[in-house]
């Protein structure tokens, strides 16, 4: 190998860093839980979901958060304008029972995989 | 509307681009859409108009009793423009790219309207301690905060 094809060096492959998110969002929600579905014993009403605030354990508590907006977001597959993240809205309708639980309705039902994914409550329609 | 949000009430927005944004509260516009400014150079907030729902009323106030919007910020101010028609019949226009026509901030006529606006607010922040880096500050839920239990 002559000298010149020595001090050929190879490119140095691109090191892919990921950019740091500059002016992230902020977090202008509350995480909660989907619980499940309203049911009795055996059967289930998909129409109306079941979510457990972070933080809200007490009946009095919930008040806050009725008509509250939630959002499922969860990832798809395939990208539609630029974004593979997709959101189910929905909203806080009442408290169920006395330990914090509340119920949404969503504008689709939430999808069974959701079962104990999180699921984040809005600050608005705010009241405040 | 409520007797909470008075001129100068600083309210923090919930939505839209700026939200988590510490805005000051100027007056309820005739649509009834509240109308807001930053102040621009404080936080980078033009004069908006937003809806009460998306907004928390704190209990700081800015001292603006003073000031007078003036009547041409209306709801009509914040209406757009009539969208360009023909817009590839123009060979200039059909060869730059949309990207680079794409403005950035306020143009000089709304620079000048909002410094109208915006100066006597910078002043009477500034007399306050501390209300500059308030108005400054993005809020943010931290972890373990609940707004539920949180006094605004």
């Amino acid at each position: 190998m002559s000298q010149e094809q020595k001090k050929e060096v190879k490119p140095k492959k691109k090191q892919n860093k990921k950019k740091k998110k500059q002016n992230k969002s902020p977090r202008l929600h509350i995480d909660g839980i989907f619980m499940g579905y309203r049911r009795g014993l055996t059967t289930q009403k998909t129409g109306t979901s079941l979510i457990k605030i972070v933080g809200v354990t007490t009946r009095k508590e919930t008040e806050w958060y009725l008509g509250k907006k939630v959002a499922f977001v969860y990832n798809a597959s395939r990208h539609h304008n630029g974004s593979n993240v997709r959101t189910i809205w929905g909203k806080i309708t009442s408290a169920h029972g006395n330990s914090g639980i509340v119920r949404a309705k969503f504008k689709r039902n939430l999808p069974a995989i959701a079962m104990g994914k999180k699921v984040r409550v809005m600050m608005y329609p705010s009241k405040i | 509307m409520s007797t909470k949000i008075t001129k100068g009430t600083v309210l923090i927005l919930l939505i839209g681009k700026f939200k988590g944004k510490r805005v000051v509260f100027l007056k309820q516009l005739s649509s009834g859409l509240l109308l807001v400014t930053g102040p621009y150079q404080v936080n980078g907030v033009p004069l908006t108009r937003i809806k009460r729902k998306y907004v928390i009323a704190t209990k700081t106030k800015v001292d603006i009793d003073a000031l007078e919007v003036p009547t041409t910020i209306n709801d009509k101010f914040f209406t757009p423009k009539k969208p360009i028609n023909n817009w590839e019949k123009t060979e200039e226009k059909f060869f730059t790219k949309k990207q680079e026509l794409k403005k950035v901030g306020l143009n000089e006529s709304q620079q000048k309207i909002q410094k109208e606006v915006d100066t006597s607010i910078v002043e009477a922040i500034k007399k306050v301690q501390y209300l500059k880096e308030y108005l400054t500050a993005r809020f943010v839920l931290q972890k373990g905060q609940l707004p539920h239990k949180m006094k605004f």
